[in-house]
């Protein structure tokens, strides 16, 4: 008895933090297959953008520079301040230049 | 007497030791596999386009995307059934084994993709998964170790 109870306070923790950390309500409302872009810097951090691209495909063009780098990067969502916009949610795609 | 009394002891002590351990080990597997696959169910679609994303198993993303959490809810079922335990334990490896051989083959190649796996786990890099899962390929081993035998064999 004491194992089950055990094994199911696991299970709804898990459930918990995971619904926790999904972030599903964003997700829901994103499109399938279309998704926030942000410029990175050249190890994959995603930078501030004055303009917000939402869509299927890369809308960054990046030139070559002698060696591979991160170009940019999809997201699920993002966050807004005076700065810009900022990545927020999933990492779903992310560019590796000329890959 | 007073020897058998306290070898007697030491061994249930060794015992409730070890099956102490065997249930740390199984509670913590059975919380990674709940938690990554409703993370990856919660996220199922864009869980599919990563999987598309990857070399060699992209063609079977769809199927892969929908039998992975199944798989890991499986493990988890039969990691809670007290008489499936050790058959539990044994997927559980395997599967850690699985997902630690494809990490590496994905460190070793110069593929640059996010990672597709569930909840917070994502934001950790290849090298930070791959100890992760090295670390949890060692729970369940321990798990194994440490679990008592399914058949016992008592003396006639």
């Amino acid at each position: 008895m004491k194992r089950k109870i055990i094994g199911l306070v696991v299970v709804v923790l898990a459930i918990s933090f995971s619904a926790f950390t999904s972030r599903v309500e964003t997700e829901k409302n994103a499109k399938f297959g279309t998704y926030y872009w942000f410029p990175t810097d050249p190890v994959g951090n995603p930078q501030t953008t004055a303009g917000l691209y939402y869509q299927s495909n890369d809308p960054y063009v990046c030139s070559f520079t002698g060696m591979g780098y991160y170009c940019a990067a999809a997201y699920t969502s993002y966050t807004q301040d005076v700065y810009g916009y900022h990545a927020s949610g999933y990492l779903v795609l992310q560019h590796f230049y000329p890959n | 007497m007073h020897l058998r009394n306290f070898s007697t002891e030491t061994k249930t002590m060794n015992q409730q030791t070890r099956k102490w351990i065997a249930d740390c080990c199984v509670y913590s597997l059975v919380f990674l596999f709940v938690y990554t696959a409703t993370s990856k169910l919660s996220r199922h679609e864009i869980f599919q386009i990563q999987l598309e994303r990857f070399p060699w198993i992209k063609h079977m993303a769809f199927i892969i995307a929908w039998v992975v959490p199944a798989v890991e809810l499986a493990a988890a079922v039969l990691l809670l059934t007290r008489r499936a335990r050790r058959a539990g334990l044994y997927i559980s490896l395997a599967l850690m084994i699985l997902f630690t051989l494809y990490l590496a083959f994905m460190l070793g190649t110069e593929k640059h993709l996010p990672c597709s796996c569930g909840g917070v786990i994502s934001s950790m890099s290849w090298g930070q998964h791959l100890v992760f899962n090295i670390f949890f390929t060692g729970i369940a081993i321990m798990g194994i170790v440490y679990s008592p035998p399914k058949i016992k064999f008592y003396e006639t």
